[in-house]
């Protein structure tokens, strides 16, 4: 019997491998440019997403573009881009979370996108601007990128950037990936192939996969 | 010497506990996430020297998906799990055990090059079709898997049964009774059609989920016009696979003999093997059966 002790936990640690396995398939470097305006309130948030090479040259050759490979899209093609990027569907609320003690904060839609294709890579930018303008003094301002579904993997791109006011500063609080893997991985259990397929539902972990940002102005 | 192979035993299985119980850690999760994206990159940079024709083009793309394939399989995966359970609670000879599961990750290949040719041919090459259609051959695979589980279990109470028959009854049922030792000359042939069905199983249990890398990147061949290269690179990925499902199978091979090499009285080996195979079959079938009930609910 007392041999039974390490198969039995040899084989269940075998099978706890084949736990839900959670991994992205789209890499986004993403830079932020935080917008306060004369007053000194938190305005917009620009946003700029690089996708990985192998994402870009997907979306590049199923939309049938660059043809003759020369990594230079025509203006046309680049209008293309720019309108898929620009009609969001209804489900997609943009992977950038604000939080203003903790309640979310209502952002409009994507304003201003501009599409470019350099190295292999495509580059949407856009502007999202907050519906009402916050004071990061008055309020802890938190702010998160990141994808629900955890198909792509947002990357904070450098430091993010502050404009219109120069006494903030921006704390950086690194996610737990692998706390997160595994909470996806339970949650994604407990869903049925229907709310998955039919009803379009996903392991809600939040903002885990994410680091977290927080904005630090002198009052 | 004896004595130290259930303490060498006790310490790997403590360790793979460790790892697989608490999870991988955050350092480790990154890095692999980081390797991700290291090999799409490098994919992509290897694509576009292939488009371009540059010399030695084919070699290094064919060595990136080589290493990513081996890569790949170092992470979590319903397919080491199922050999290494399969290597311990079944008595396959080592070689045998090895090319079993090169022969399951090469079928993956092979499952992932039919299903998008059979989607570029019915819907064109859409690249979602493709993802769907993947996700509908999920429940066979894990349809596959219950089948394995419930063939170890089904042996496994056998076992324990003829055991117990042999020693405890043996002598009531001498003469009367005509069964049991009337299927001795057929036990090799038993064991031959018995683990051919096993094999099948088990290869259609891994084969049967295509990995989503491998479906990208036949789609992206077929429409950068570098098709035969593009099933030559999912064919390495496989051998890649399969070189650390073929670690996996002998690690669970040399387990089990060590466990059995360990044993304090002969006899005993039999009980044991049988409550391995109840015990393994039973948590195979149990979580494949649970993961099928999730896949086929569905809305009537």
């Amino acid at each position: 019997m007392r041999c039974l002790g390490p198969v039995l936990s040899f084989l269940l640690s075998v099978l706890a491998l084949a736990r839900a396995e959670a991994h992205p398939h789209v890499f986004i470097d993403t830079g932020l440019t935080f917008r306060f305006d004369d007053e000194g309130r938190l305005g917009a948030v620009s946003v700029v997403w690089v996708f990985d090479d192998f994402s870009s040259m997907l979306m590049v050759e199923d939309m049938e573009m660059d043809k003759d490979g020369d990594g230079v899209l025509t203006d046309d093609e680049i209008a293309r881009l720019t309108a898929m990027f620009s009609d969001w569907p209804e489900d997609f609320a943009g992977d950038l979370y604000l939080t203003h003690d903790g309640k979310p904060v209502a952002l409009s839609g994507p304003l201003e996108i501009a599409v470019r294709y350099q190295q292999g890579r495509i580059a949407v930018t856009h502007i999202r601007a907050l519906l009402d303008r916050l004071r990061p003094e008055d309020e802890r301002i938190e702010v998160q990128v990141y994808d629900p579904t955890y198909y792509t993997f947002y990357d904070l791109a450098g430091t993010p950037e502050i404009s219109g006011r120069d006494d903030c500063r921006i704390e950086i609080e690194k996610a737990d990936i692998a706390a997160a893997q595994r909470k996806y991985g339970d949650e994604l259990a407990k869903l049925t192939n229907d709310e998955i397929m039919e009803q379009g539902k996903y392991p809600d972990v939040g903002g885990d996969f994410a680091d977290d940002m927080r904005l630090e102005c002198a009052s | 010497m004896r004595k130290l192979i259930p303490v060498v035993l006790l310490a790997l299985a403590v360790a793979a506990g460790l790892v697989f119980w608490t999870g991988l850690d955050d350092r480790v999760a990154r890095l692999a996430i980081g390797w991700q994206r290291d090999y799409q990159d490098a994919l992509a940079r290897a694509l576009r020297a292939l488009r371009g024709g540059e010399a030695g083009a084919v070699t290094t793309f064919l060595g990136i998906c080589f290493a990513y394939g081996f890569l790949h399989a170092l992470g979590p995966g319903h397919g080491k799990a199922l050999i290494g359970a399969y290597g311990v609670a079944t008595d396959v000879p080592m070689g045998r055990m090895a090319g079993l599961a090169a022969v399951t990750s090469l079928a993956q290949a092979t499952v992932a090059v039919v299903l998008v040719y059979a989607g570029v041919w019915i819907f064109g090459g859409a690249r979602e079709r493709v993802e769907d259609a993947s996700a509908g051959l999920e429940p066979f695979s894990v349809a596959a898997i219950a089948l394995l589980g419930g063939i170890l279990c089904w042996r496994g109470i056998r076992r324990l049964a003829a055991g117990r028959h042999r020693h405890g009854h043996g002598h009531a049922h001498s003469g009367s009774c005509g069964c049991g030792h009337a299927h001795v000359p057929d036990a090799e042939q038993v064991l031959a059609a018995r683990s051919w069905r096993e094999a099948a199983a088990l290869v259609a249990g891994v084969a049967l989920r295509p990995c989503t890398g491998a479906l990208f990147l036949l789609i992206l061949t077929w429409r950068l016009d570098l098709d035969a290269v593009g099933i030559a690179g999912v064919y390495a990925m496989g051998v890649g696979t399969a070189m650390v499902t073929g670690l996996a199978a002998i690690i669970a091979v040399g387990l089990r003999r060590g466990v059995h090499v360990s044993l304090p009285a002969p006899g005993r080996g039999s009980v044991l093997a049988g409550m391995v195979e109840i015990v393994l079959g039973g948590l195979v079938a149990i979580l494949a059966f649970a993961t099928a009930l999730r896949l086929i609910q569905a809305p009537f």
